[in-house]
C-alpha cells in the first residue's frame, strides 16, 4: 500500500482510540466514559470468562446447518445493497484527499479494506462472544466470523465495481433480475420453512430445506466459514477449512483488484449521497424523502400554539412515511417471523410480543425526529416563537405518541389472528398503548432536553456516547416502572374498593398512567425553557 | 500547464459540458465563472482526475489526466468547495498525511510557514471538527500548497474566510502564480476574479462564451468605448443576443 495511506490509516486508528476516551477532561464527561467502559467490560468480560471456563458441549451440528444458508440470505441482501448502491463508498474527507491525490485505484481499494479491518475485528469479536454455545473454541470462533464479515465486504465491493462495467441498460436489467431472483429464493425458503418439518417448527422444515439437493447447493459457498467457527481441532480441521474460507476472500479480492474499474466518479456520488443522508439524520430527519416535497396536514386548531407546532411536526412525519413504512414493515415482519419460528406453528403467545416491540418503538420514537429530538437547530426558532413553553411541549411531543400508537395497533391487529391470547389481553394491552406510549415520549424528550445529544453522532463512537446512553436508558426505565407501578397501584386499589371488577380497574389504571402523561407535559416545557442554545447544543 | 481539448461530459441526456478547450499556462490566474449549473465544477473535477471526460484530452503539465492520472495528480492540487476533513485529525495531522501522500521530504519547515502564513499556528492541535468553516476553509489550502503545486484549482476559496483570511488567500495564490504555478479559481465572486486572474474563462450551460485576457474581455464586451467592469462583462456575455 502507498506509503501515504499507510500513514493516514494509522492516524486514523489512532485518532479513533483517542475519540473512543474523549470527553475526559470533564467531570460528567469523564464518568460517563468510566460507566461506558465498566458496562462494556462487564458485558465482554464475563462472556469471554464463560466462554473460556465453559464445560457445556457447543451444538455445533446446528450452526454449521443453519448458518450457511443465513448467511447466504444476509449475502444476498449485501449485493443488493451494492447493486442499489452502484458504487463503493468513500467519506466526504476521502473524496477531497485521496481523489485527486496521487494514488492509483486499486491502491484507493486497498486502503478502504484496510481501514475497514478494526472495525471488523470489533464486529467479530462481538458476535464471537453470541457464537460461544456453537464453538468449541473460542478463537476459532472469532476468526471465522472475521473471515466471514470480510467475505461480506468483498461481495459488496464486488458486485458494486462490476455493476460500473456493465452498461446502464444491462444494468437496470440486471438490478431487476437479481431482484426478482432473490425475492423468489427467499419466498421459497421461508415456503418450504413454514411447510414445516417431521414435527411441524420453523427449524424443522429449514432443516429439512438444507439437507436437500438445492439447499446444499446454495449454502456451499458460505460452509467454509461455518465450519472454520465450529472447528474442533486445529489440525485438520480448522487448517482445511480455514484455507479454504481465506481461499474464497483472497479470491474475491484478486476480482476486485483485477476489474480496476474507474470507479471514482460513481464513488463521489454514492459518498455524497451517504454523507447527505447522514447530515439529514443529524438533523433529525432521518426519514425524509428526499426529492419534490409531497403530503401536507391541513390547518390544526390553535390550542394555545400548540396546534401549529403539532402540525410541523406531522406534516415532517407525513413526508417521512414512506421510508419509515419499509422500516416497520421489515421489522415487523422479521418480529412476527420470528414469534412465530421460536414456537410452535402456526401461533405463538403475544407475550413474545412485548419486548421486541418496547425495542422497536423506542428506536422508531428516537429516529422518527417528530419532537424536540429532530428540532435541535430549530430551538433557536422555538425559542422565539411568542408562545408558552407548554404549548410548544405539547406540540412536540404529541405528533410521535399519535404515530407509535398507531404503529403498535397495526402490529398487534397483524398478531391478533396468531397469537395464543385471549381477546381480553389483546385488548387491554392496545388500551394500554396510546397513554403509555405519552409517558415514553414525555420522559423521552425531557431527559433530551436537559442532556442533549444528537441522535447521531458525526465523529466515531465514545465510551462517554456509550456510557451517557446507558444513563438515559437506566433513567427512562425508571421514570416507566414508577409510572407503571403507580398506575398498578390505582388500578389495584380500584379492583379491591369496587369488589372485583375489572372494568374500574382498568378504567382508572389508565386515567392515572394518562394523567401522569399529562404531568411530564409542564416538566417537559421547564426542561425546554432552561435550555440554553449557545451552550446546550451539542456539535 | 493545464491544457482542455474539447471536453465533454454527459449524464444520461444531459449535457454538463460541451466542447471546451483551454489553457492555463505557468504563472497565470484564470478566473472560471459562470452562472450555477455552467459546469465550472465539473470541469474543475475532471482537470483533478476525479470524473472521466465523456470525451476529450485534459492534461496537467503534459501528462494525460485520464492516461497518467498518478504523474498528472502529483503536481496538482484541488482544493473542493465546501472542502471536508477528517474530523477526527488534527490540523498537524491531516498536514503530514498530505506530506506522506504526495511524498514531501522535511516537510516540518514547509508546514511551520504555511501554518504561520494562514494564521492556524494556534490550531495545529485542534481537531478538524472543532474549526471554523474558514479555519478549514484554511487548513485545506495549507494542505494543498504543502507539496508545491505546479497546477493549482481552486473552487469558491473565499467561502467563510475573514477580512485578513481573505487577503491571505489572494496574496498567497498570487505568489504562487509569481513562483511559476498555473492557478483556476472557480468563484461567483468577480472582485475576486478581477483582483487577481490574468485570464477569464465565461462558462454558461456547458459552453464556452468567453476565453481570453481580462483586459481582451473588457474590450471584446465594451458598449460606446468605455471600459466595463467585469461585472458588466459577465452580463453581457451571458446574456442572448437578443437581450431576452
Amino acid at each position: 500500500m502507498h506509503p501515504g495511506l499507510v500513514k493516514l490509516a494509522r492516524l486514523r486508528f489512532r485518532a479513533g482510540l483517542r475519540q473512543s476516551f474523549r470527553g475526559l477532561k470533564t467531570v460528567r464527561g469523564a464518568l460517563l466514559c468510566l460507566l461506558g467502559v465498566a458496562v462494556f467490560i462487564t458485558w465482554l468480560g464475563p462472556s469471554l470468562v464463560m466462554v473460556a471456563l465453559a464445560r457445556v458441549e457447543p451444538d455445533t451440528e446446528r450452526f454449521r446447518s443453519g448458518f450457511p444458508l443465513a448467511m447466504l440470505g444476509i449475502t444476498l441482501l449485501y449485493g443488493l445493497q451494492a447493486l442499489a448502491q452502484k458504487g463503493v463508498s468513500f467519506s466526504v474527507a476521502e473524496v477531497d484527499f485521496l481523489f485527486s491525490a496521487p494514488l492509483t485505484r486499486r491502491q484507493l481499494l486497498l486502503y478502504k479494506i484496510a481501514v475497514g479491518m478494526p472495525g471488523l475485528l470489533l464486529l467479530a469479536l462481538f458476535f464471537s462472544v453470541f457464537a460461544r454455545g456453537y464453538a468449541p473454541w473460542w478463537i476459532f470462533g472469532f476468526l471465522g466470523i472475521a473471515l466471514a464479515a470480510l467475505f461480506l465486504q468483498l461481495v459488496g465491493m464486488a458486485v458494486a465495481l462490476v455493476s460500473q462495467t456493465v452498461g446502464e441498460y444491462a444494468y437496470t436489467w440486471s438490478r431487476r433480475a437479481a431482484l426478482a431472483l432473490t425475492l423468489t429464493a427467499v419466498a421459497l425458503v421461508l415456503g418450504w420453512a413454514f411447510s414445516g418439518g417431521a414435527d411441524g417448527r420453523f427449524f424443522a422444515g429449514m432443516e429439512e430445506f438444507r439437507q436437500s439437493l438445492l439447499g446444499r447447493c446454495l449454502a456451499a459457498p458460505t460452509e467454509p466459514f461455518a465450519r472454520v467457527i465450529t472447528a474442533r481441532s486445529f489440525f485438520p480441521e480448522l487448517v482445511v477449512w480455514g484455507s479454504l474460507a481465506l481461499g474464497i476472500d483472497l479470491a474475491l479480492l484478486a476480482l476486485v483488484m483485477k476489474l480496476d474499474v474507474n470507479y471514482l466518479e460513481a464513488s463521489l456520488a454514492v459518498s455524497q449521497r451517504v454523507y447527505e443522508r447522514l447530515q439529514r439524520a443529524r438533523r433529525g430527519s432521518a426519514w425524509v424523502s428526499s426529492g419534490k416535497a409531497w403530503g401536507s396536514i391541513p390547518p390544526l386548531p390553535w390550542l394555545g400554539g400548540a396546534g401549529p407546532i403539532a402540525r410541523i411536526q406531522l406534516i415532517k412525519a407525513a413526508r417521512s412515511i414512506p421510508n419509515a413504512l419499509v422500516f416497520i414493515v421489515v421489522v415487523g415482519t422479521l418480529m412476527l417471523v420470528g414469534a412465530v419460528a421460536s414456537s410452535r406453528m402456526p401461533s405463538f403467545p403475544l407475550e413474545t410480543l412485548f419486548a421486541p416491540l418496547l425495542m422497536l418503538s423506542l428506536v422508531l420514537g428516537r429516529t422518527l425526529g417528530c419532537d424536540f429530538r429532530g428540532h435541535l437547530d430549530h430551538m433557536e426558532a422555538l425559542k422565539v416563537l411568542p408562545l408558552r413553553p407548554a404549548a410548544v411541549a405539547a406540540g412536540q411531543v404529541v405528533t410521535p405518541i399519535l404515530l407509535l400508537t398507531a404503529f403498535q395497533l397495526l402490529l398487534l391487529g397483524a398478531a391478533a389472528p396468531l397469537a395464543e391470547s385471549s381477546a381480553t389481553l389483546l385488548g387491554a394491552v392496545a388500551l394500554f398503548v396510546l397513554p403509555f406510549n405519552a409517558v415514553l415520549l414525555g420522559a423521552e424528550n425531557f431527559l433530551f432536553l436537559v442532556f442533549p445529544v444528537r441522535m447521531v453522532s458525526g465523529t466515531a463512537a465514545s465510551f462517554q456516547h456509550f456510557g451517557r446512553g446507558i444513563v438515559e436508558m437506566f433513567l427512562k426505565m425508571v421514570l416507566l416502572l414508577v409510572a407503571a407501578a403507580i398506575a398498578g397501584a390505582a388500578g389495584l386499589a380500584a379492583f379491591v374498593l369496587s369488589v372485583g371488577s375489572w372494568i374500574a380497574a382498568l378504567a382508572v389504571a389508565w386515567l392515572t398512567l394518562a394523567g401522569i402523561a399529562a404531568l411530564l407535559i409542564p416538566c417537559v416545557a421547564w426542561a425546554f425553557r432552561r435550555f440554553d442554545v449557545s451552550t446546550d447544543t451539542p456539535g | 500547464m493545464i491544457q482542455v481539448r474539447d471536453f465533454h461530459k454527459t449524464y444520461r441526456e444531459t449535457v454538463a459540458v460541451a466542447g471546451l478547450s483551454f489553457e492555463v499556462g505557468p504563472g497565470e490566474i484564470l478566473g472560471l465563472v459562470g452562472p450555477n449549473g455552467a459546469g465550472k465544477t465539473t470541469t474543475l473535477r475532471a482537470v483533478a482526475g476525479i470524473i472521466p471526460p465523456t470525451r476529450g484530452t485534459l492534461g496537467v503539465g503534459g501528462y494525460d489526466v485520464v492516461a497518467q492520472p498518478v504523474a498528472a495528480k502529483s503536481l496538482l492540487a484541488y482544493v473542493p468547495d465546501d472542502p471536508r476533513l477528517f474530523e477526527s485529525l488534527t490540523v498537524w495531522e491531516h498536514l503530514e498525511f498530505v506530506a506522506a501522500a504526495y511524498r514531501v521530504g522535511d516537510f516540518a519547515a514547509k508546514a511551520e510557514t504555511l501554518l504561520r502564513q494562514f494564521e492556524l499556528e494556534g490550531k495545529r492541535a485542534t481537531l478538524a471538527q472543532e474549526l471554523s468553516r474558514g479555519m478549514r476553509q484554511k487548513a485545506a489550502i495549507a494542505c494543498a500548497y504543502l507539496h508545491d503545486p505546479r497546477a493549482i484549482l481552486l473552487d469558491e476559496p473565499l467561502t467563510g474566510l475573514d477580512p485578513q483570511g481573505i487577503r491571505t488567500m489572494k496574496d498567497s495564490i498570487l505568489r504562487r502564480a509569481r513562483d511559476g504555478a498555473a492557478v483556476v479559481i472557480s468563484s461567483h465572486l468577480l472582485a475576486l476574479v478581477e483582483d487577481v486572474c490574468t485570464h477569464l474563462l465565461i462558462l454558461d450551460r456547458g459552453k464556452r462564451i468567453y476565453f481570453g485576457r481580462i483586459e481582451e474581455a473588457r474590450s471584446a464586451f465594451a458598449q460606446a468605448g468605455a471600459s466595463p467592469s467585469l461585472e458588466e462583462v459577465f452580463f453581457r456575455a451571458i446574456q442572448p443576443p437578443n437581450g431576452s
